[in-house]
């Protein structure tokens, strides 16, 4: 050990504090951190989650329905792809927007060439190869730094595309033609979301997750047992962004027109991570049902009222990074211990 | 060479601004250890209160002076109430997020009062020939009120007691706390004396510059960067590393375009996160953030993975 184990006044030395409760050495509620083992409920859950995105058939089958459906299925897309990362490892990023933007511009580019599925896979793609790059360059970095890269990586995209029009259309944006029926999206959508539930549950409930939340607790460990630690970063890290370019690319095709002050604004990155924070950072069911809550009330605030809503965002973050920081999930929790293992 | 010394004018009265903004923040992350992501947004409100008591007709060099002292008093109290909100191990990640709240708030606050159009202030007009160009007064107001800010804290923490405790602090918490500094106290004083700072330059920035909203989020970022160039803690180095900046901006924007200008600042802080990685892990730890920063500075140092 290199670091040594210094006296703060007003602190107790930190130990690792063992992960069976939610509160910490002040008493105040801490953020769940996973649980791991066989999340029987989880999966019936995600079940019945699939079943109510598919009824939207016979309940939702006009154009408004698909669009409003598809904004809760895009939302809940990226808080799940940067919790799997970001809420189980807490390295916070502050970059989200960047990954559903490269997504949104792929789609944007190759939806003509190669059409509009096929350019979905390419939205991923793109997404990951941005993933990689930032990855590679700072997840070295601890903490807040690299919260500090993330932050620069969508402005440096946005302004990117602003500085090359020829390519990207500038800050006129991209309009794309032919695209397909809502209903189609929407279910492209769903089907592309399950599959992100379900690899971040099966991810989440298996030795992975326990890798990524030994990040969190103590990397110079989970080194000593053999793992490349920044090589490891850096692959999930690659990999949960792919899902953000995928629900860029759907965001493209549901819109038809994209726009770099649409797609790579900082408070979408900030929604997503108060979407997370809402339902209980680093837990399975919390970004779907933070993601779920405020995006349905954005829909119905954000065009309507944009300063309420804003007003709203605000309070809202404040309010749980102060008194709820495990969020709804967390909140539930404490009142029902034993679920945490069934319900991750 | 009559086009270069204009540009080289309004650079370095948009650099003094930076400058001092940068100073501000520096401050308040390098000493009191608050990631203030709504820097710029009191920015902002400096600028809208000057703008707000011209419009009023109050007599303002009786009215500025008294705002600043009430806003140091407000900020003192808010730096005690989100330390015990957040707890000390959770202050710099907590106020992250906390401050960007505040942020929110603060801006959708004003475009539903003061609206979304472009303000300035018309406190001084005119303007002074300096050889073959002239500058606006108001610019020459501002570089001078920034410089004798500026020098008047490099006096302070260099020569009183309460700032070289304040800078025994902002180097090594732990062994100040040591050696009997009351260290919560002289966080308190530093965040108030930053964002107090940060309000004035505000202030400076509305003599001459058209504002709105949302300008305080370009503002930030830069700060973010001349701050990390320059490296915690270093007045002088952020000083410089500011008006080195707006000399380029003001170059790009002339040469190229205004989005050339904005991409600098980015560029910047992208490049000093890939260059003096190291340099910023050490810094992570002088800060003082608690066991995880130290355990990961630890790990970092190990240069696993």
């Amino acid at each position: 050990m290199t670091h040594m184990q210094t006296f703060r006044p007003g602190q107790t030395a930190h130990t690792p504090t063992p992960d069976n409760g939610e509160t910490d050495e002040r008493g105040a509620q801490r953020a769940p951190r996973g649980s791991f083992g066989k999340p029987l409920l989880s999966w019936v859950g995600l079940a019945l989650f699939a079943l109510l995105g598919g009824l939207a058939l016979f309940y939702g089958a006009t154009d408004y329905g698909y669009n409003l459906m598809l904004s809760v299925v895009i939302w809940t897309g990226l808080a799940v792809s940067w919790n799997v990362f970001s809420g189980l490892t807490r390295y916070l990023s502050l970059g989200h927007a960047a990954f559903f933007g490269a997504g949104a511009y792929a789609v944007a580019k190759l939806q003509p060439v190669i059409g509009a599925w096929p350019s979905l896979i390419a939205a991923c793609l793109a997404a990951g190869a941005v993933g990689l790059l930032l990855g590679i360059s700072t997840l070295r970095l601890r903490g807040l730094y690299f919260t500090m890269a993330t932050i620069g990586i969508a402005e440096v995209l946005r302004l990117g595309v602003l500085l090359v029009p020829d390519l990207t259309g500038g800050g006129t944006g991209l309009t794309i033609g032919g695209l397909p029926e809502f209903s189609e999206i929407y279910y492209a959508a769903l089907a592309g979301l399950i599959v992100l539930l379900a690899l971040a549950l099966f991810a989440m409930s298996s030795i992975v997750g326990a890798r990524l939340v030994a990040i969190q607790d103590d990397e110079e460990s989970l080194a000593a047992t053999g793992i490349a630690v920044n090589r490891y970063k850096i692959v999930s890290f690659t990999l949960s962004v792919m899902g953000a370019g995928f629900f860029g690319g759907i965001y493209a095709l549901q819109i038809g027109f994209i726009q770099p002050d649409a797609v790579f604004p900082l408070l979408v990155s900030l929604t997503v991570v108060i979407m997370c924070m809402l339902g209980g950072i680093g837990t399975f069911w919390g970004p779907v049902s933070g993601a779920v809550l405020l995006s349905l009330l954005r829909e119905e605030l954000w065009a309507r009222y944009p300063t309420v809503w804003d007003l709203g965002l605000g309070l809202v973050l404040i309010v749980i990074v102060i008194a709820m920081p495990g969020g709804l999930l967390g909140a539930v929790r404490r009142y029902v211990p034993g679920l945490r293992r069934h319900l991750l | 060479m009559d086009i270069a010394l204009q540009l080289f004018f309004s650079a370095l009265i948009l650099g003094s601004v930076y400058s001092l903004f940068a100073v501000s923040l520096n401050l308040v992350w390098g000493i009191s250890a608050v990631v203030n992501v709504a820097h710029g947004s009191f920015l902002v409100l400096g600028a809208y209160a000057l703008w707000q008591v011209e419009t009023a007709g109050l007599p303002l060099l009786l009215v500025v002076p008294g705002l600043l002292a009430v806003a140091f008093g407000v900020f003192t109290v808010a730096y005690r109430l989100l330390l015990r909100a957040l707890g000390e191990a959770n202050i710099e990640f907590g106020s992250l997020l906390v401050t960007w709240g505040i942020s929110l708030i603060i801006i959708a606050a004003l475009r539903s009062t003061v609206g979304t159009e472009l303000r300035k202030t018309s406190l001084l007009s005119g303007s002074v020939a300096i050889g073959s160009s002239s500058v606006s007064r108001a610019g020459l107001l501002t570089f001078f009120l920034a410089i004798i800010c500026a020098a008047a804290l490099a006096l302070f923490l260099k020569m009183s007691h309460r700032g070289r405790e304040m800078r025994a602090v902002g180097s090594h918490p732990e062994l100040a706390a040591a050696v009997g500094i009351n260290v919560p106290a002289t966080r308190a004083l530093a965040f108030a004396l930053g964002m107090t700072l940060a309000v004035g330059a505000g202030m400076l920035f509305g003599t001459g510059y058209v504002f709105f909203p949302n300008i305080g989020d370009h503002f930030i970022i830069k700060a973010v960067a001349i701050v990390l160039v320059a490296g915690l803690g270093r007045l002088w180095q952020t000083w410089v590393v500011g008006i080195f900046l707006a000399v380029a901006e003001t170059w790009a924007q002339y040469l190229w375009s205004v989005t050339a200008a904005q991409v600098l600042a980015y560029a910047m802080l992208v490049l000093v996160l890939l260059v003096r990685k190291d340099e910023l892990i050490r810094l992570a730890r002088r800060v003082g953030l608690r066991p995880i920063a130290e355990r990961r500075v630890a790990a970092a140092q190990g240069g696993h993975g």
